[in-house]
């Protein structure tokens, strides 16, 4: 049996023990108990377990333990597996999901089925992503085939367009076409009292050159008239190819001596341009009637007043015929004169 | 020394499918232990105890080296061959790898083994014991990243540790 004395001291140090364990500030060791070696190595065992157990419940797992033996080594088996399962995580938040846990148990299985739903979501979510990749790469494929069928409708409009007012051969305006410009032009000549000049060609014996010379010939005459036109004309002008050999110029804002002499250049020009045909050059000229008479327009149709006026210019390029062709002649009301 | 007769190499090993058909590659842990043991009784009363550890570090740095020539197929990814490792050392039942920290960036890891083939179950006896197993993970560590390393055992079951903690860092 113990000593009251003895108990009291064996108390005393249960008391110590105990609230170390308890309470949230652990009690100093007295006194009297410091100069005892192994009790100060309990006690320091104790406060260093309590502060390294503070920490890793605090999620802090950096805390060396101090201690050796079963509890220490425990502790430390605790802390690796913790601090494994810490690089685990890493490990799969890096992509590799293989990791699996195989010592804590229960959290093991929760862990491998959270790592391998994971794998599979992520693999579910790559699969798609990969799906809607392709999906949108066909889908701009088949934007882009629209936009060249667009873009290939838009040029064949385009070439429609072109095709349906131009002459194929000179690349010059058509004769319908003409009319549509000349009768927009004529408008404003009226309306704000503008001159307005039309100069009306064609190239004299031009079905003997066809019969000599074959169409082919022909046709490369009429190109080069057309690209002498082209060259020498002023934007503003609007050049057109009439009829068969017969071309025709509107000259907007142009008095008829202007026209004149635009026309009487196109004369040389095409006078003086050879063409070859086979083993020698050929050339051609060309008889010219110019005019800026609209006549009395007070009630007349549109329509009427743009073929009396090319009528006007009409016959004065058969007065230039008739007159020995080559030749321009500017039409006069009433009568047709002055040749040049 | 001018000649050698117990130069290492791996075809040392022999065949052993061949040489063992009934009993197989595996033998009971305690042979394992007893040799060792044995040996290190024996070197340590020829050549002292500081000696003896640097043989154990150096003969297993010799077997790291070997063993990841032999064993492990080549792998460029550190995570990959770690795994890899990880798996290969459980299935040859030499212990349970755990990385708690690897920063190849500054060459420092912290790896644990547990259930290992030299001291798991020993009794306490106050200081560290798997100095072939610190020259093993070097040789592997070397092996692998063409950098030696210097491992030290942090905790081990000998020293009254539930399992075997090493440091290694990389010698730069």
């Amino acid at each position: 049996m113990l000593s009251k004395k003895e108990q009291d001291i064996v108390n005393e140090l249960s008391r110590l023990l105990l609230d170390i364990f308890i309470l949230a500030n652990p009690p100093q060791l007295s006194a009297r108990y410091q100069s005892i070696d192994s009790f100060n190595e309990i006690y320091a065992n104790l406060i260093a377990l309590r502060d390294c157990l503070y920490a890793m419940s605090n999620g802090d797992l950096s805390k060396p333990i101090p201690l050796k033996g079963f509890i220490g080594g425990t502790l430390k088996t605790l802390q690796a597996n913790l601090k494994h399962l810490t690089w685990q995580t890493k490990m799969v938040a890096s992509g590799d999901f293989t990791q699996r846990v195989e010592f804590m148990g229960e959290f093991s299985q929760s862990f491998n089925a959270m790592v391998t739903q994971l794998d599979q979501t992520l693999k579910e979510l790559t699969k798609k992503e990969r799906e809607l990749n392709q999906k949108n790469e066909e889908l701009l494929k088949e934007i882009a085939i629209r936009k060249e069928i667009e873009e290939a409708l838009r040029k064949s409009e385009e070439a429609l367009k072109i095709q349906a007012i131009t002459d194929s051969l000179t690349g010059l305006y058509n004769r319908r076409h003409f009319h549509g410009l000349a009768e927009i032009e004529i408008k404003k000549s009226l309306r704000y009292v503008h001159p307005l000049s039309v100069i009306m060609f064609d190239i004299d014996f031009f079905k003997l050159i066809n019969d000599t010379y074959g169409h082919s010939i022909g046709d490369s005459v009429l190109k080069m008239i057309a690209e002498i036109m082209k060259k020498n004309l002023r934007a503003t002008d609007i050049p057109a190819r009439y009829g068969g050999e017969e071309f025709i110029v509107l000259l907007p804002q142009t008095s008829v001596l202007e026209a004149a002499a635009t026309a009487e250049k196109l004369r040389k020009l095409i006078e003086n341009t050879a063409i070859q045909a086979e083993n020698h050059e050929i050339k051609v000229t060309a008889s010219f009637g110019v005019s800026d008479y609209l006549g009395k327009t007070d009630s007349k149709e549109l329509e009427v007043i743009l073929s009396d006026f090319i009528s006007t210019a009409d016959q004065t390029l058969y007065a230039s015929k008739n007159a020995g062709r080559n030749r321009v002649t500017v039409y006069e009301p009433k009568e047709v004169i002055k040749n040049t | 020394m001018t000649s050698r007769k117990y130069e290492f190499s791996w075809e040392l090993l022999g065949d052993i499918a061949k040489g063992r058909p009934n009993l197989g590659p595996n033998t009971r842990l305690e042979v394992y232990r007893l040799m060792q043991f044995a040996f290190r009784d024996i070197i340590e009363q020829h050549l002292g105890t500081d000696k003896t550890d640097q043989i154990f570090y150096e003969a297993g740095k010799l077997a790291g080296i070997a063993f990841y020539k032999n064993t492990l197929p080549i792998i460029n990814d550190f995570n990959s061959f770690l795994k890899t490792l990880q798996e290969t050392l459980i299935s040859m039942g030499i212990g349970i790898l755990r990385v708690e920290e690897a920063d190849m960036d500054k060459g420092l890891l912290v790896l644990t083994v547990s259930e290992d083939l030299d001291c798991s179950g020993l009794p306490d006896i106050g200081n560290e014991v798997c100095t072939y197993d610190e020259g093993f993970i070097a040789g592997l560590l070397e092996s692998f990243t063409g950098c030696p390393f210097r491992v030290k055992e942090v905790d081990c079951w000998c020293t009254g540790d539930r399992t075997c903690r090493f440091r290694a860092e990389a010698i730069k």
